[in-house]
């Protein structure tokens, strides 16, 4: 056993809450809000799907050549920083971290270098540097004065999880007191356009663990929470939001796009991650589902869960935030971590929206439409993705 | 950060050559040659026996491919040989598979969306060197990708070294990949007008790369055990970031803590190795470590394979690590390698390689 790690802060920003209010975002997660809406950030008549889950442009207020996903980052960042409260700084910068997940980086910086003959130098330079993300996480540390490790990771759409669970073993492991870690994604037309290709997308409502459902609907945003060792964090007086108490991450090893049918690795990261917690499944009283609302996703994601959780499968609260947000990629399993924590926090799990018609092959308990009232003690959170990655957090009561 | 774990395979891919330890000593040896800083091609079926379930990877993933499985064959752990699931991947990314994005991008923007090729999406994601080599060599463990610059090298080897010291794993791959696109020739030959003007006595940066290296990494004790041939401690890999002071400063004092962590002097480092392309930290970097030492400019042997097969990005910081580990490998002599990588940003990174064999022990710590 090593620290226990705590989380003290988040920022949010996502179509529920382009303003990055947490409380407005956790109000329309509860009250199953459908943000999944026509695409509007580019032309998608061409397209036999044409909805998503947008924040608009407008707000994000962003800067000359700014990519959509660093401006999300910064302010999920900032929004974080002040969330934990004075105090959380007073570690030694080289002991303080960011490890930040994404799918795309700075994809929708390169689109619009492709798109755009003719920029001058300067601008096509700054674009090309972006396309890759890899000075984002760098560049958030050196704003906060942190000067310990910095990771970006990209696991596809574990990345968010895997971005968690990294933070979570630095501290653990003693080399960081406090990380900051989360996940970014940006829609754009290239992403759009490679789902759209790989016959993913939905073209109406995302309904996950429904008999009827049809794909999953794309999203975007970004989200940071501030983790830290529990004896720094009482001995400031902190908030504590709740604990970070497993992770684990497996691979299928199988298909680099299609997951494992029985989801062996998924089931694999959720039995580490709970052992890792000290836990068994009747420990586990709430899942938040990778649930994308394909037709293979959610009936692997079903299967694995009876492997990991056995009997206890049956009876447990899963729920998919993704009917909701859509699929933010590398966001989406920061999103559903941070859902987990208000969930101990508030007793409150969140609905799985658009539910329709059960699946004999889903007979999962998936919180149909409304939210309802459990004891959370300690929730897991589920992650998969392409180049079959899966990841598995288990969050606790602090 | 220091653990017990030590490399036991090396794979190299580079335009130099393909192959393992002697491809890694190749790269510092003899004439540079008119390669064109491109990996030669090569048939995958080569080092794959299901190499055919591959052929429509990208430049970038395949070099990978290659390299691992050298790296595995050089530690002894062909396919079939391990447990997948106590087996982990690390895998180091600057840019990726970016030729597939660009060709995806083009296709979308000139034919509309029902041309876009789900293949080309697919193979062009950050990951995708790492799934691919998960499903090749039945990697059922952790696997992640990491994203940054020249110091990423360290970064994934620090992760993997992590692993193994909370023991979710028995052995650890790590590889890092890159190829040469056209977006990126652009971007950066922009990026170096930019700084020729703002520092003309800079030395011009090496012209883009591309190559891969991988490692197997695992516990000393496990490696002796199963009989491992080739051994090289890695006793340090740590990142940092320059604050306020200057480049050198924060980099001399990091090699420092390092050392006095490690209880070594600055003349036991035989080889130093500085991975920075661009002209801007190249000289700090190199400064700070040799004050760090103790030694003046030319007092030990600096090693950089950039001028004979171009910047490779992140695989260059593999490319480097690889010869410095040959080189400590193929004495069996005490020492140690130091490996000092930046790229554009304030970050660095500092990865110590130690000298010995594993009858030996020296440098083995925790052994």
């Amino acid at each position: 056993m090593g620290e226990t790690v705590v989380v003290t802060g988040c920022g949010v920003i996502s179509p529920l809450n382009p303003d990055g209010e947490t409380g407005r975002f956790w109000a329309a997660l509860r009250a199953g809000e459908d943000a999944v809406l026509p695409v509007r950030s580019f032309d998608a008549s061409a397209y036999p799907c044409r909805v998503a889950a947008e924040i608009p442009r407008g707000m994000l207020e962003l800067s000359d050549g700014e990519d959509p996903a660093m401006r999300m980052a910064r302010i999920a960042f900032r929004k974080a920083i002040v969330d934990a409260g004075p105090g959380h700084g007073s570690a030694e910068p080289t002991r303080t971290g960011v490890v930040l997940g994404t799918v795309l980086g700075g994809v929708s910086s390169g689109d619009r270098y492709i798109r755009t003959p003719g920029l001058d130098p300067e601008n096509a330079r700054r674009l090309l540097l972006q396309y890759p993300m890899r000075g984002l996480a760098a560049s958030l540390a050196a704003e906060a004065g942190i000067r310990g490790p910095v990771l970006t990771v990209s696991t596809a759409c574990a990345s968010g999880t895997d971005a968690i669970g990294l933070a979570f073993r630095k501290i653990r492991g003693g080399e960081a007191d406090v990380v900051l870690a989360g996940g970014v994604d940006a829609l754009c037309e290239f992403s759009f356009s490679g789902f759209s290709a790989l016959n993913a997308l939905t073209p109406g409502k995302v309904r996950p663990f429904s008999k009827n459902r049809s794909g999953l609907a794309l999203g975007e945003g970004a989200v940071f929470l501030v983790l830290e060792r529990e004896r720094s964090a009482t001995a400031r007086g902190a908030r504590i939001l709740g604990r970070v108490a497993g992770y684990a991450s497996a691979v299928d090893a199988t298909h680099l796009t299609a997951p494992h049918r029985d989801g062996r690795g998924l089931s694999a990261a959720a039995t580490a991650a709970i052992r890792e917690a000290g836990l068994d499944p009747d420990g586990i009283d709430y899942v938040s589902a990778h649930g994308t609302g394909t037709l293979y996703n959610d009936c692997m994601e079903t299967r694995a869960l009876k492997t990991a959780l056995g009997r206890r499968a049956g009876v447990v609260p899963v729920s998919s935030i993704k009917a909701i947000l859509g699929h933010a990629f590398g966001a989406a399993g920061a999103m559903e971590a941070l859902a987990c924590l208000l969930a101990i926090r508030d007793g409150i799990v969140p609905p799985t929206a658009n539910f329709e018609e059960p699946d004999p092959e889903c007979d999962i308990d998936c919180v149909p439409n409304r939210e309802r009232s459990v004891t959370v003690r300690a929730a897991l959170s589920l992650s998969a993705g392409f180049g079959g990655q899966n990841a598995a957090l288990v969050l606790a009561r602090g | 950060m220091t653990s017990p774990v030590a490399i036991t395979g090396i794979g190299c891919v580079s335009p130099a050559g393909i192959g393992g330890r002697d491809a890694a000593l190749a790269l510092v040896k003899g004439p540079p040659e008119n390669h064109g800083f491109r990996v030669p091609e090569f048939p995958l079926e080569d080092f794959l026996e299901n190499a055919r379930s591959f052929r429509r990877v990208a430049h970038s993933t395949k070099f990978c491919l290659a390299a691992v499985a050298l790296a595995l064959r050089d530690a002894g752990l062909e396919a079939g040989r391990t447990d997948g699931s106590r087996t982990g991947l690390v895998i180091g990314v600057t840019h990726g598979a970016l030729a597939f994005s660009t060709q995806f991008h083009g296709g979308l923007l000139r034919d509309g969306p029902e041309a876009a090729s789900p293949m080309l999406f697919a193979e062009s994601v950050l990951n995708a060197a790492g799934g691919n080599v998960a499903i090749a060599f039945g990697v059922r463990g952790p696997v992640h990708t990491l994203i940054g610059e020249e110091t990423v090298g360290a970064q994934a080897i620090g992760a993997a070294m992590e692993l193994l010291r909370l023991g979710v794993v028995d052995r650890c791959v790590v590889a890092g990949t890159e190829e040469r696109s056209a977006v990126i020739e652009n971007a950066y030959r922009q990026m170096d007008r930019a700084a020729s003007r703002s520092a003309p006595e800079e030395e011009s940066p090496p012209p883009a790369g591309e190559g891969a290296a991988a490692f197997v990494i695992e516990h000393p004790a496990a490696a002796v055990r199963r009989g491992a041939r080739f051994f090289v401690p890695v006793l340090s890999a740590r990142c940092s970031r320059a604050g306020r002071e200057e480049m050198d400063d924060s980099v001399a004092m990091v090699v420092k803590e390092e050392l006095a962590s490690l209880g070594k002097r600055g003349e036991e480092i035989r080889h130093v190795h500085v991975v920075v392309p661009t002209g801007r930290n190249r000289g700090p970097v190199t400064r700070g470590a040799l004050r760090a030492l103790g030694l003046r400019e030319g007092g030990t042997p600096r090693l950089d394979i950039a001028p004979r097969v171009g910047n490779a990005f992140c695989a260059a910081a593999f490319l480097q690590a690889s010869v410095s580990a040959a080189l400590l490998s193929a004495g069996g002599a005490p020492g140690a390698g130091l490996i000092l990588a930046s790229g554009i940003s304030k970050t660095f990174s500092v990865l110590l390689l130690g000298g010995g064999s594993p009858e030996g022990r020296t440098d083995f710590p925790g052994g």
